[in-house]
Parts: C-alpha cells; sequence; structure tokens
C-alpha cells in the first residue's frame, strides 16, 4: 500500500486554532458578501491560505487577528475575480469593501452569541425549525421550498423575517441586551 | 456621506438579502441592495450583523442535524431492518442497547460460549475467513497479513502481522504482542484492551497501538481520548498524544507522536485493503477536516460516516458495476430499499486556483475495499444533498464551490464491487465523489 507524504502538515495547535475559528471566519466572510457561493468561496480559499502559511504562524500572535486579514484579502480577491471573469456577483465590488470594514468591527469571540442562539432555537417549533434548516442548512431557495411544502412564497418570506427577527430579539434578551434594531 | 434609512428599508434590504441567494435574482434587486448598503452606514451595521448571526444559525441549525443523524443511525442499528439479520448480529445489537444504557466501562465480561466479534477482513492472512465469528477467550495468532476484527460493540481492531491476540468479551481484547489501530464508531464508549503492561480503555476514540515482545505498550491517540488504567490511576490520553509503559507498575511516558507505523492498520480499520497509484488515506487528523487537507500531489479518500442506515427512496447516481463518466444528464438512481452503509470521500484539492495550476493534471488510481461498494454519488447535487446523512459533522462540506467530476473523468466499478478503478482529469481547483460500502457484509 502506498502512503505518500502530503504536502505538509502543520502541529496539532495551529489546526486546533483553525477549527475553533471556523463559525467565525464563515460569519465574516458572509458578513462581507452575503449568503450566496461568493462567501463559501471566500472561505474556502481563506482555509487554504492560511493551511498554506501555518509555518508562518507564530502561536503567541493572536491567531483571530492574523486568520481575519488573510480573510479579508480573500473576500476581496472573490470579488475582484469574479467581476473579472463576468461571474455572478451580489455585493459591487466597493460595497464589498464596505462591507468587509463592517465585518471587521464583528470578529470577538462568538461563543456567548451562539449559546445564546441555540437556547433560542430550542423555543422555536418544529415546522419553524423545518423551514430555518431548509434554507440555511439545506440551502433550498424560497421557491424550492414553497414547492416542496405548498405554502405560498410571500408567507414564506414574511414567516422567515418573522422569525429571524423573533430569534434576533430573545438573543438579545439572552446577551442581556437591549435589542438593536 | 451616510444617510439613515427608515424602518421599511430595513424589511426591504432583509428581503433583498434573503432573495440574492437565488441564481436568478434580478439585476434590478441587486443594485437597489447595492444602493441600500453604499449609501447607509446604519444598513451596513444591520446587513453585518443579520449575516453574522445567519452564519452561527447554520452552524447550529447544522450541528443539530448531524447530532440528529447520529441519533437515528444509533436508533436503526438497534430497530432497523437490516440486510444481515443474522443471530450474530441481533446479539450485536442487543449489547448495543446494554451499552448505551448503561453508559459504563465495559470490563471484561464474555462468556466462554458468547460470540463477541467478527472478521470483517483478512489480508494475506491463513487461518482466518471473512465472516468467521470468534467466541470470547478465542485467541488469534498472526504470522502474516492484517485482519479487522468487528466486536459486537461496534469497536473495530485493525491488526498486523506478527500479533497475538484474544478476544475476551464484546467490548474488550487482550494484545499479548503485535500493532494495530483501534476505532469505536458512534458514541459507545468503553472499549478495553489489555496489554502486558497497560490497560487502555477507550473514550470514544482512534488510536494506535503497539506491543513488543516483551511488552513494552505504545499508544498514540489519533481522535477523541483514552484512558490508562496501568498504574491503577486513570491517565488521560488526548488526540496528538503518544506514550509508552514498560511494565505494569511504572507509569507511562510521553514519546513523540509518530502515527507513521500505524497507517497500514489505520487504513485497514476503514475496510480499504489496498491503494495503488496517485491516491492515499487521509492521515490521522486530515480525516475530520477534509477542507483544510491540500494535497497537490495525489487524490485523498476521507473515511466519513460509518453504519449509516439510507432510507428507501434515497437518491445517488449509481448502484451499477461497470464505467461511469459525463455527461450523467440527469441520471440518478433511488434506493428500492434501504441501505446501511460506510461512506467514503475522495477528493483532490492541491490548494491553489485552477488558473494556477497551468495545465490539465491525470491522476490514476486503483483502490480496493473489504466489503462490496454499494453506491457511487458523483454529481454536485447529489453531493450536496448528501452531506447531512454522510459527511463528518464539522467537516463544512457546503463551502466548497466545485464537487463532483468533470468531463474526461473516469471511475470504474469491477464485477466483484469491491475494486474501483480512477481517472481524474483535473480542471478545477478541487474535486470530490462519495464512495458507499456495504456496512453490514
Amino acid at each position: 500500500m502506498n502512503s505518500p507524504k502530503s504536502d505538509s502538515h502543520p502541529d496539532a495547535a495551529f489546526v486546533s486554532a483553525l477549527t475553533n475559528l471556523q463559525s467565525q471566519l464563515r460569519g465574516y466572510c458572509q458578513a462581507a458578501l452575503g449568503h450566496g457561493d461568493e462567501a463559501a468561496e471566500a472561505l474556502q480559499r481563506t482555509n487554504i491560505t492560511l493551511w498554506k502559511k501555518a509555518s508562518e504562524w507564530d502561536p503567541e500572535q493572536n491567531f483571530s487577528r492574523w486568520a481575519t486579514s488573510i480573510a479579508r484579502f480573500e473576500v476581496l480577491g472573490v470579488v475582484r475575480d469574479r467581476q473579472r471573469r463576468n461571474q455572478r456577483y451580489v455585493f459591487d465590488p466597493d460595497v464589498a469593501e464596505q462591507m468587509v470594514d463592517e465585518a471587521s468591527e464583528r470578529v470577538e469571540p462568538t461563543s456567548a452569541r451562539q449559546e445564546a442562539l441555540e437556547t433560542c432555537l430550542a423555543k422555536v417549533s418544529p415546522k419553524n425549525r423545518d423551514l430555518l434548516s431548509s434554507y440555511f442548512v439545506r440551502g433550498e431557495t424560497f421557491q424550492e421550498i414553497a414547492s416542496a411544502t405548498g405554502r405560498g412564497l410571500s408567507a414564506l418570506k414574511v414567516a422567515m423575517m418573522r422569525l429571524r427577527r423573533s430569534l434576533r430579539s430573545c438573543i438579545e434578551t439572552q446577551l442581556g441586551k437591549e435589542a438593536s434594531v | 456621506m451616510s444617510e439613515l434609512i427608515s424602518q421599511p428599508d430595513f424589511e426591504e434590504l432583509e428581503a433583498l438579502l434573503l432573495d440574492s441567494v437565488n441564481a436568478n435574482f434580478a439585476e434590478s434587486d441587486r443594485k437597489r441592495l447595492n444602493t441600500l448598503l453604499r449609501d447607509s452606514a446604519e444598513a451596513r451595521a444591520f446587513a453585518s450583523e443579520l449575516l453574522f448571526d445567519d452564519a452561527l444559525l447554520t452552524d447550529s441549525l447544522s450541528t443539530e442535524a448531524a447530532e440528529a443523524v447520529f441519533r437515528e443511525e444509533k436508533t436503526h442499528k438497534i430497530t432497523a431492518k437490516h440486510r444481515n439479520n443474522s443471530k450474530w448480529f441481533l446479539t450485536a445489537a442487543a449489547i448495543a442497547i446494554g451499552l448505551i444504557a448503561l453508559t459504563f466501562l465495559v470490563t471484561p465480561s464474555g462468556s466462554p460460549a458468547t460470540t463477541v466479534a467478527i472478521v470483517q477482513s483478512t489480508n494475506r492472512i491463513s487461518g482466518l475467513s471473512h465472516g468467521q465469528t470468534l467466541k470470547a477467550g478465542e485467541r488469534i495468532e498472526l504470522q502474516q497479513g492484517r485482519a479487522v476484527l468487528r466486536f459486537a460493540s461496534g469497536a473495530k481492531f485493525a491488526v498486523e502481522a506478527p500479533a497475538s491476540l484474544a478476544v475476551t468479551g464484546p467490548n474488550d481484547a487482550k494484545l499479548d504482542a503485535g500493532r494495530g489501530t483501534l476505532r469505536v464508531p458512534g458514541k459507545i464508549k468503553g472499549f478495553t484492551l489489555v496489554t502486558p503492561s497497560e490497560r487502555v480503555v477507550d473514550l470514544g476514540t482512534a488510536f494506535g497501538i503497539d506491543v513488543t515482545d516483551d511488552g513494552a505498550t505504545s499508544v498514540a491517540v489519533f481522535e477523541g481520548e483514552v484512558e490508562l488504567h496501568g498504574t491503577g490511576h486513570p491517565h488521560r490520553l488526548y488526540a496528538g498524544q503518544s506514550t509508552q509503559s514498560i511494565a505494569p507498575e511504572s507509569p507511562a511516558q510521553s514519546i513523540p507522536h509518530l502515527v507513521d507505523a500505524f497507517l497500514n492498520t489505520w487504513e485497514t480499520s476503514f475496510g480499504v485493503e489496498s491503494v495503488v497509484g496517485d491516491l492515499r488515506v487521509a492521515r490521522p487528523g486530515e480525516r475530520l477536516a477534509p477542507l483544510l487537507a491540500v494535497d497537490s500531489k495525489t487524490l485523498l479518500l476521507f473515511p466519513e460516516r460509518e453504519g449509516v442506515t439510507l432510507p428507501e427512496g434515497f437518491t445517488l447516481n449509481s448502484t451499477q458495476t461497470g464505467l461511469h463518466e459525463r455527461p450523467f444528464g440527469k441520471q440518478v438512481e433511488h434506493l428500492s430499499e434501504s441501505l446501511t452503509v460506510d461512506s467514503y470521500l475522495l477528493q483532490y484539492n492541491p490548494g491553489v486556483d485552477s488558473s494556477e495550476l497551468g495545465k490539465e493534471i491525470v491522476f490514476t488510481a486503483e483502490l480496493q475495499f473489504d466489503r462490496p461498494v454499494v453506491g457511487l454519488i458523483l454529481g454536485v447535487e447529489q453531493l450536496k444533498a448528501s452531506d447531512a446523512k454522510l459527511a463528518m459533522p464539522g467537516a463544512q462540506l457546503k463551502s466548497i464551490t466545485r464537487r463532483g467530476i468533470n468531463f474526461d473523468d473516469q471511475v470504474e466499478l469491477s464485477e466483484d464491487r469491491r475494486t474501483l478503478h480512477i481517472r481524474m482529469s483535473i480542471q478545477d481547483s478541487l474535486d470530490q465523489i462519495r464512495v458507499l460500502v456495504d456496512a453490514n457484509a
């Protein structure tokens, strides 16, 4: 059986730091580029670049800050490349740049917010939870969800917006803050 | 300069963001969305918070879905119809129920007459045969080759010659000499492996173990954690750590974490009998994060979930032997009955964009399993749809944009269903297919 070595094997501390930061990186890319494929592509490119640069990371250095600076470069690279190749993109390059600046303000430990979200999710009905999963996990469009469930398109969108609003409100309550919107 | 936007605009902004994921999102709507964001700092702050929360929501719901699949798998293992309804499997399921219900560490307990394990695979071995049952207390002496023992608890122990061991119960064994990899898929814990100098208790894990002729025991934890009971004072060992125990009374000493010596049994433990050509099995550590495993020189095989019951009607691209290549058109198949499988993700990920590659690269490989391949998932839509059931939790494959196989790629399944011949012409930066093997064969 042949088992050639792979190109590189970053140490366990790096892998652990990168794994733990995945939620934040996903959030950063999505906040900068929206829900579509661009954010997924930016996250993919960010992970690959981080992996390739693993040897440059000093464990004394703030991993989140270092990784986010690389993610910023990749986010803007995705927009630039898509524009150059006439591929689909949602945010114009100047807007993406504004959004990535905004996203940089939000990169902070997410565990408290994630815990609050999970507490709030536990209160969501199975039907509404399935709606959330259809859109956010299975990546179905509203048209697909409407055709699968027999619900009207407008009603679905309204239901989704209400649901997210109540989740946001619940999260803020859990965190002991006032709702921001 | 930024302007404040009114409450109704926030609603419009939210609706546009939700709609923007559609491939047919209207250009006029896209322009409106950009205008709203460009002109207002409040709109950008609102959108940013919304999108950040959505990412958390995706993570939470994905984790929840993965946990639900695990629960479902466990239920299926205990109650659902399986292809293999042998007395052995029913015994195994009954034991599994006991282990789940009690969730304590099982000590050697099998009665001499009880069948406690089965030989899942044999590679260049005489005296053991595929499917052979093993009773408590039965000894195995390996002079050559490798074997995988599947215990009634679900634990799998791949061991290579020379080795001397005994199966002592449904969740325990004694290794007097030899090298192997032990894995306990799912949530059952407590597998106990006793050696002349150590007693290793699994706490949900995969680990390598090497016992020399004088009884010295080296343990390397690949995933999860184990507990060492050699000195009577339990000592935890975590993924990435290795120890060596010389004698029962002396405490285990830390040693460098070297996994290469265990790679053969690591691969065998997943049912991979041989790999030839431009392909390798993901190493410990790589397996849990396929997206992070970058290798421009070879295809990688990632063992994914094991013992997953796919329901009747589940969609894949083929269950047939022979050559598979694009175009598939709309070719999909639906399972005519439920099927329990082990899943494998085959991936090429050079870590560079296609434009950097500059030229087409062709990889060829032959991959042989110890059980029949019963399904192939080759199309991007079917890959995405099957992630929730088959991908490792946390693998985050959803963020990969290019999957499936290209024109010129070929995957051929042999008539006996054990061997895949693969030819992948790499044109994109990342290719993937999924291979399903009958878990109960």
